[in-house]
């Protein structure tokens, strides 16, 4: 199960409020022309490139419509009245759910795009970044009854005894033949220090095991445990967030590496990330005193810089990034590289490095909107496509930017000769954590080879 | 687990008229061979203790409070009454019966570290920032050193070095014998509260505030905003540029153990160690392959309240915990691994006096037990009701990203307004704000009135300064151009502070510019100026505040200020 499928279920699974459809948005209900401009509105509001708000209005009304040929109409409009009127013709016999859809995804197309969610949602997302549900522990599937595929370590679950793989044959005395996953979910949620009573058996057993489950936090990892190489010289840290929990973890971590290690590597790669607060934690905690860059917001760039104090500070570290790293992980690698701190390896990142705000955009619904750029030490923004404005380490530095050209790690022709297999890109791109180890230790000297690299 | 005993009555404290005792303060414990001294700060007086029988044997009181007590050699104490400005030599020759032999004058006398040699002691004057050296055998004050902040606690390297550490932030110096302050160094530290050196490294237990943390739920719940840590510095690192400290998490998820404070080895290698916010002794793991130390999975002890000291008995089967707060002690079995559950028996005075409302805000105004998880208490930003000079991104001012440099609570009564923001009429409220916003802990209206009694005994910082004379001329020609320039419309003397919020002419990351005035008592002692602590000593606070203001003022007569702000 990809991490995406496993974190939804988990937060069905544990929140006792579930993701909603926005208020108003449900398929029976019409489209709502003043919500939509309102949300509009509010982009264009607070967005760090905003468009116009008749583009918007323009793209919303095609992707709903389906008509082409509205530019010159929506053009002509002069007045809150003019485009709303519009918006209606545009949504006429369109329900409130296919103008939502329409508008998230005139806002994903966005060369630097907005999310929209509910507020339910978004107290979800909130929660998912501060690393804090609330629940029973587990993932579930059907197969066909309700199985424990996995249970958290330390949550409300494993305390009592629940195992992996552990069948839920009945919740608070009911049997669960018959229901579905929405239903399994219903009943295992619930508020903190609440109870739910469980009959467990696993597969190959005869016998089942009650247990009373008191419902409470879960901390769950978003640092994969190391995983050790090269005679534990080499640990390998998957990172699956950055959210509030990630300080904490990587002080766990380093408290409990092996004697050995000496070289960690961080693996990015499945990292998308737009928290100004977190990624700044997370880059200070590594920094000692250092500048970590600037954020460009509101026409002002403010220097960021990180505390004194670092964690592994007798560790090499290397960064693998992809092209799925984006947004603020970018920017935290791109600090790890300027200040000497760590190398960089893999291809080139998605060139997302903007933050966002969640503002309340219309009733009941809240949008993220970027409000800011994350800068390098010297300027330079990494937000485009990617190769053009991503940080790309297969030259250990950063290409220049159309119109800014990049001071600093200038690209070096032949650094990607540091070593051959560096454009191995397939593994890196896509590799379990244990090929990349395997990988990884394979390169003759890659720790020296790496922070020479880095070093020049 | 833990078992708690409560087996017998302790009477540290003298005996009322009407049968009650007055508070003791137990703050201090001295084992040696023959009995256990225990110092009572409120009372004065010393404690024997029979720890083998948990039993008191007697109490002699030897000044009229205490701040420390030490062992010089195993038939003399020495302790300090900072109220008396004395140091006490006490004679335990007959061990049940301390006398004392000699007092020695010593201004704001604090604590005490005895030279490995025995020959010497060297005593900290925290408000005055003094540390004196003072010879063991003729009880003559050798030297007396300035240092740049307040010394508290200080350890003993060898026979000729001594280690310093900050009352309230992190500062921490290097001395040697000779009067010489060999190295300052600033510690990512504050509320340093235990010093214990251990092979070839000084432990050091404090907490560590993120100045980039917000005081969001987050941040608090995953100890980002206040970690509490012992740090070990390698001794041999001390008046090299480099250190190279590493940390030892004391306070973990769910467990954020508040204000850890002194530290004790076992014999078998674990450290132990007291948290004074939430009222426990917590017991390391032994150390791995690395030497490293973990106290998440180790044993917790309940103490009594505010346990601010531990010490070993001779034999190192007990361990001794003054429970500063509650007028006790608990004598904890050290286990016999960290397997093995632990025991204490808590010996408790007897017939105390009702607690006051005063009393009981100072219990909750130190207990971490208010705040979320017990990460922090009240005391862990504004320690002893001072400050550490550190800024801590509150909602205070209602709004995260604009980090405030956190008060001073001493003197609090007379500066109303509270907040950086002034948006505080209620000192109740501010507390109750605080408690709920920044803790993420609950509190009633009772607590926060407690708190706001026990905070508006507290006396402005004193000033201490030998070399100001409040009648010089300079000063006086000070006043006047405070005067004349209108400072004293918004630092009305004699509080030096006002009741609005004013436009001083600097911004914070907001835009906001209109803050409140804080009193200027006490001004020469600070070490971060403005709401931002941008400033960093009284002349460019000046610079910056007159040109903030759009005023002009020759350098002379910011010299002339500078000496009547000096001396407030």
């Amino acid at each position: 199960m990809s991490r995406t499928c496993l974190l939804l279920t988990l937060v069905c699974a544990l929140q006792p409020a579930v993701a909603q459809e926005p208020k108003n948005t449900s398929a029976g209900d019409k489209a709502d022309a003043a919500q939509v401009l309102a949300i509009i509105d509010s982009v264009v509001e607070h967005h760090i490139d905003p468009p116009t708000r008749h583009h918007l209005v323009h793209e919303f009304c095609k992707t709903l419509s389906g008509q082409y040929g509205l530019a010159r109409n929506i053009s002509k409009a002069r007045s809150d009245d003019d485009l709303r009127r519009l918006i209606e013709e545009a949504a006429a016999s369109k329900s409130a759910k296919q103008a939502t859809n329409a508008i998230t995804q005139v806002f994903v197309r966005l060369p630097v795009p907005v999310g929209l969610s509910s507020v339910d949602n978004h107290k979800v997302n909130i929660q998912v970044a501060e690393n804090r549900y609330v629940g029973t522990g587990i993932q579930l599937a059907m197969k066909p009854k309700p199985v424990m595929v996995k249970v958290f370590e330390d949550g409300p679950a494993h305390k009592v005894g629940a195992l992996d793989g552990d069948i839920i044959e009945s919740i608070d005395g009911d049997s669960t033949d018959g229901l579905g996953i929405m239903d399994v979910i219903t009943k295992l949620r619930g508020p903190a220090g609440s109870k739910v009573q469980v009959t467990l058996r696993q597969a190959t057993a005869s016998n089942s095991r009650q247990y009373t489950i008191t419902r409470g936090l879960v901390p769950l990892r978003t640092i994969e445990k190391p995983i050790y190489a090269d005679d534990d010289k080499l640990a390998y840290l998957k990172f699956t967030s950055i959210g509030a929990s990630a300080v904490h973890e990587l002080r766990k971590i380093a408290s409990e590496l092996r004697s050995s290690t000496e070289h960690l590597v961080f693996d990015f790669r499945d990292l998308n990330n737009h928290n100004l607060h977190h990624a700044k934690l997370l880059a200070s905690a590594l920094l000692d005193d250092r500048p970590l860059g600037a954020i460009l917001q509101n026409g002002k760039v403010t220097p960021i810089q990180s505390e004194p104090g670092s964690l592994l500070e007798s560790m090499q570290i290397t960064v693998v990034v992809g092209s799925r790293t984006s947004g603020t992980p970018e920017w935290i690698a791109m600090a790890l590289l300027a200040n000497r701190r760590a190398s960089l390896y893999g291809q080139a990142t998605a060139g997302s490095a903007f933050v966002t705000r969640s503002l309340p955009a219309a009733d009941g619904i809240v949008a993220e909107i970027p409000v800011g750029y994350l800068q390098s030490l010297k300027g330079t923004t990494l937000v485009g496509p990617a190769s053009a404005r991503s940080l790309n380490p297969t030259v250990f530095g950063m290409t220049a930017t159309a119109n800014r050209p990049v001071a600093e790690l200038q690209q070096r022709p032949n650094s990607h000769q540091v070593h051959p297999n560096i454009s191995s890109g397939g593994l890196v791109e896509s590799g379990s954590p244990k090929d990349l180890m395997k990988h990884l230790a394979k390169l003759p000297d890659i720790r020296t080879q790496l922070h020479e690299a880095a070093a020049q | 687990m833990s078992q708690l005993f409560l087996v017998t009555v302790l009477v540290v404290s003298p005996q009322l008229a009407n049968g009650e005792t007055d508070f003791a303060g137990p703050i201090k414990v001295v084992a040696t061979p023959d009995a256990v001294y225990v110092a009572n700060a409120a009372v004065g007086t010393v404690t024997v203790l029979n720890a083998a029988a948990n039993r008191v044997v007697g109490s002699t009181k030897i000044a009229d409070q205490l701040a420390d007590l030490a062992a010089v050699n195993p038939t003399t104490l020495v302790a300090t009454d900072p109220s008396a400005n004395e140091l006490i030599f006490v004679s335990i020759n007959a061990p049940q019966t301390p006398a004392v032999t000699q007092r020695v004058p010593l201004a704001g006398a604090t604590r005490i570290a005895v030279a490995q040699s025995g020959e010497a002691c060297a005593v900290t004057s925290t408000w005055r920032r003094l540390l004196s050296v003072v010879s063991i055998k003729t009880g003559t004050v050798q030297r007396t050193i300035e240092l740049p902040f307040e010394p508290l606690l200080i350890v003993s390297l060898d026979d000729n070095r001594f280690f310093v550490a900050d009352a309230f932030g992190g500062m921490s110096a290097l001395i040697t014998n000779d009067g010489k302050v060999r190295q300052t160094k600033p510690l990512i530290a504050h509320n340093i509260r235990g010093l214990l050196v251990v092979g070839d490294e000084i432990l050091i237990s404090h907490q560590r505030l993120s100045q980039i943390a917000r005081t969001e739920f987050a941040d608090v719940h995953w100890g980002t905003l206040m970690q509490n840590v012992i740090t070990r510095l390698p001794v041999a690192d001390l008046g090299s540029q480099q250190i190279h400290p590493s940390t030892i998490a004391v306070g973990d998820l769910n467990n954020g153990s508040a204000e850890p404070g002194t530290i004790a080895t076992l014999n078998d290698g674990r450290l132990a160690v007291v948290i004074r916010g939430t009222d426990e002794l917590l017991f390391s793991q032994m150390p791995d392959r690395r030497g490293r130390f973990q106290f998440a999975r180790g044993q917790r002890v309940e103490t009594g309240t505010r346990p601010v000291h531990v010490a070993a008995t001779a034999d190192g089967t007990k361990l001794i915990v003054t429970n500063q707060l509650s007028d006790s002690l608990s004598v904890i079995d050290v286990p016999a691994g960290p397997e093995t559950p632990a025991t204490a028996a808590t010996l408790i005075a007897s017939k105390a006096k009702p607690l006051t409302a005063i009393h009981k805000g100072e219990r909750a105004f130190f207990s971490g037990k208010l705040s979320h998880d017990g990460w922090l208490s009240c005391n862990s930003c504004h320690i002893d009701g001072h400050t550490p000079g550190l800024r801590a991104d509150t909602l205070g001012d209602d709004s995260f990203g604009t980090a405030k440099v956190i008060p001073s609570l001493l003197g609090v009564s007379d500066t109303a307004p509270w907040g950086w923001s002034g948006n505080f009429q209620s000192l109740e409220n501010q507390i109750a704000k605080s408690i709920r916003t920044t803790m993420h802990g609950t509190v009633d209206n009772q607590t926060s009135t407690d708190i706001a009694a026990y905070l508006r005994t507290l006396k402005p910082r004193p000033n201490t300064s030998a070399d100001i004379n409040a009648e010089d001329a300079d000063v006086d020609m000070g006043r006047r151009i405070f005067a004349a320039n209108d400072c004293n419309t918004c630092h009305e003397p004699d509080r030096f502070t006002s009741n609005r919020v004013v436009d001083v002419g600097l911004k914070d990351e907001s835009g906001q510019r209109r803050f409140n005035p804080p009193s200027l008592r006490g001004l020469r002692y600070r070490r971060a100026f403005f709401h931002d602590g941008r400033a960093t000593s009284i002349d460019d606070a000046l610079r910056m505040h007159l040109s903030g203001l759009g005023k002009q003022l020759p350098k002379s007569d910011r010299q002339i200020l500078k000496q009547f702000l000096n001396a407030l």
